[in-house]
């Protein structure tokens, strides 16, 4: 082995052992044989058993890490790896799109960061490559992948105040995302220190509820409380995910940095992105904030990533901002856009949960008139999304639209209950479909579903736009064929 | 359209015969399944005789009928569709590779299917000739490699 090769972080050892786990099993149904059979001298006399077998994990373990050995020069990455199968992997450092270095809570004690490498190939879920280095060893392979990006030596940087951080917090939290976290983590709790803890958690809950009703059915009150709960809990994760956050421009390249208790260092390749998204909820419309995110392979593809690049900025001054950081990204105004009379088509979808809820909600209150007062107060809650995803429509029906300026494309359109401004250069749309349902067949109209670069499918849907205009700002004439 | 080609007439064949193949099982398993049911033998075998005919008389000759291509400077362009009409793109320097494949029965009638891969999206045309998808494959490959001229 040449003296380039490196040895991955010995936490390897530690987290490979998870790998071994399935073993564990020999020691236990030997524990529960013995237990039935010749009690505790039994399970002494081949206690030796448990002993080779946790060697052997330790072994095997610490056998993965030995082999794993990597060489991150200005070609690229080179990886070795695998004890009975060898697995070797070259990633050609213009090939990288996204280099992540992570440096985890539980990682800090052992001074180990997890670094992440992404191409356009591979998983959708899964990172390409992924290695534990030391700190200072993340640090030297960040700066010498931007080192190998192009760089004018003019940096820009842009860190948030922490107000915005907390706008972005707010706009994007989902009450499920946090109720799902909750829950999560007090059954996760309770499976370690022992179900009494959890039904503890538990029965807090419902005396707090039973306090906090204040003429509401408790049952009711619980629903909303929850939901209220979730929110705050989504909201600081996100905050905290989000804290410190600083974006940094140099050159071809881009660095985000960002959060507290796990600090995240991405390098982004400039021409690696596929797209520039500018979303906004209802709420950050109606006060004239939006968010800016970049979609770029390895770039915010786990759920627990830093996921925007700009966290919040007032509409007024979005466009100074981008100049500043993506001056290839900046969104025009529309060229083509839906006729006025396709209200329904964008308003049909929400419109089914916004009569059938109330009706429901009416319905059941008259068959079931003992359970009404909580039948009235959860219709109430579920007509809330419905009448919400109803007004993001009616926003889209007033901002959709398509534009192109030179080889730039700009969309306007919604998706569940965010309005995106996605601004994509010509080179980075995979796939453009215009379908034509026999409704629109009439009225020569279509929907335009663009599908930008991606390791899975990225759709960008926009509603109802004239056939022909679609056609020719895509350069879709067919008259002129190839020789 | 103007400039657009159709896939071949034997496609159509292709996949009328695929389809009177495939529904065959439907009566094998009501038989084994309602052996004693009448009613029920009989509402099946008109659901999927009602099926198979829509299939065969107006599915599939609609498909056929809307189903071409075309290449352009920049562009390889399908229409397709059947209650819906599709016009899809991908430009030809955003061609990541391009397959051929051809089954059993598409062989026996010279036929094959291409499939156009982006990052993120694929294309898939049914029913060209196996020389025909040869060429188009050698085409794209050509001009994709050519990087296809900006309109």
């Amino acid at each position: 082995m040449s003296k380039d090769w490196r040895h991955s972080h010995p936490f390897l050892i530690l987290h490979n052992l998870k790998g071994f786990l399935y073993m564990l099993i020999i020691p236990l149904v030997r524990g529960f044989i013995t237990a039935f059979g010749g009690g505790l001298r039994a399970w002494l006399d081949s206690a030796w058993v448990d002993l080779l077998v946790l060697a052997f994990i330790l072994l095997g373990s610490t056998l993965q890490w030995y082999f794993c050995v990597y060489r991150f020069d200005r070609e690229g990455l080179h990886a070795c790896q695998g004890l009975i199968i060898r697995r070797t992997y070259y990633i050609p450092m213009q090939k990288i799109a996204t280099l992540c270095a992570i440096r985890s809570f539980y990682l800090r004690p052992f001074g180990a960061v997890h670094l992440r490498a992404d191409t356009l190939a591979g998983s959708q879920k899964r990172n390409d490559f992924s290695l534990f280095v030391s700190r200072a060893e993340a640090e030297r392979i960040l700066d010498l992948y931007r080192r190998s990006l192009p760089s004018s030596g003019l940096t820009r940087q842009y860190r948030p105040k922490s107000l915005y951080v907390a706008a972005l917090a707010a706009f994007s939290s989902s009450s499920f995302a946090g109720v799902l976290f909750l829950s999560t983590l007090v059954s996760q709790t309770g499976k370690l220190l022992g179900n009494e803890f959890s039904e503890r958690i538990y029965g807090t809950f419902e005396r707090a509820m039973q306090l906090l009703a204040f003429g509401l059915p408790p049952a009711a009150a619980a629903v909303g409380y929850l939901l209220l709960f979730g929110w705050l809990c989504a909201f600081t994760v996100k905050f905290i995910r989000h804290k410190n956050f600083c974006l940094r421009r140099q050159g071809d390249s881009l660095h985000i940095t960002g959060g507290v208790f796990t600090t995240r260092a991405y390098a982004v390749a400039v021409e690696k992105i596929n797209y520039l998204d500018i979303r906004q909820s209802v709420l950050s419309w109606l006060l004239r904030f939006c968010s800016v995110h970049i979609h770029a392979v390895g770039y915010s593809k786990h759920s627990d990533d830093v996921s925007s690049v700009v966290p919040a900025v007032r509409t007024r001054d979005v466009k100074k901002t981008l100049n500043l950081f993506f001056p290839e990204f900046h969104p025009d105004a529309r060229q083509i856009r839906h006729n006025w009379g396709a209200l329904f088509k964008f308003i049909g979808d929400p419109s089914w949960g916004c009569l059938l809820i109330p009706a429901c909600t009416l319905l059941l209150r008259w068959r079931l008139p003992g359970w009404g007062g909580f039948i009235g107060w959860v219709g109430f809650m579920l007509c809330f999304p419905a009448y919400w995803f109803l007004t993001v429509r009616l926003i889209d029906y007033f901002t959709s639209g398509a534009a192109r300026e030179g080889d730039r494309f700009t969309l306007y359109y919604s998706s569940g209950y965010y309005l995106h401004t996605v601004v994509l250069p010509r080179d980075k749309i995979a796939c453009v479909c215009l379908r034509q349902s026999p409704i629109q067949y009439f009225d020569k109209r279509c929907d335009l579903l663009v599908f930008s670069f991606s390791e899975g499918k990225r759709k960008h849907h926009i509603r109802n736009l004239d056939w022909q205009e679609t056609a020719e700002l895509f350069g879709l004439e067919t008259g002129r064929t190839a020789t | 359209m103007p400039g657009m080609k159709k896939a071949d007439s034997r496609a159509l064949l292709l996949w009328r015969v695929r389809l009177s193949a495939g529904i065959l099982l439907c009566p094998f398993f009501i038989a084994l399944f309602f052996p004693s049911a009448p009613v029920w033998t009989a509402v099946l075998t008109v659901l999927w005789m009602v099926f198979y005919l829509f299939m065969f008389l107006i599915y599939y000759p609609v498909k056929y009928y809307k189903l071409s291509y075309t290449v352009t400077e920049t562009s390889f362009i399908l229409r397709c569709g059947v209650f819906y009409n599709r016009m899809k793109a991908m430009e030809l320097r955003n061609i990541q590779n391009i397959t051929t494949s051809a089954t059993p029965l598409a062989r026996l009638l010279g036929l094959c299917s291409v499939q156009v891969w982006g990052a993120g999206s694929v294309l898939y045309l049914s029913g060209l000739r196996a020389g025909e998808g040869a060429a188009l494959c050698g085409r794209l490959s050509q001009l994709g490699r050519e990087g296809g001229s900006a309109p």
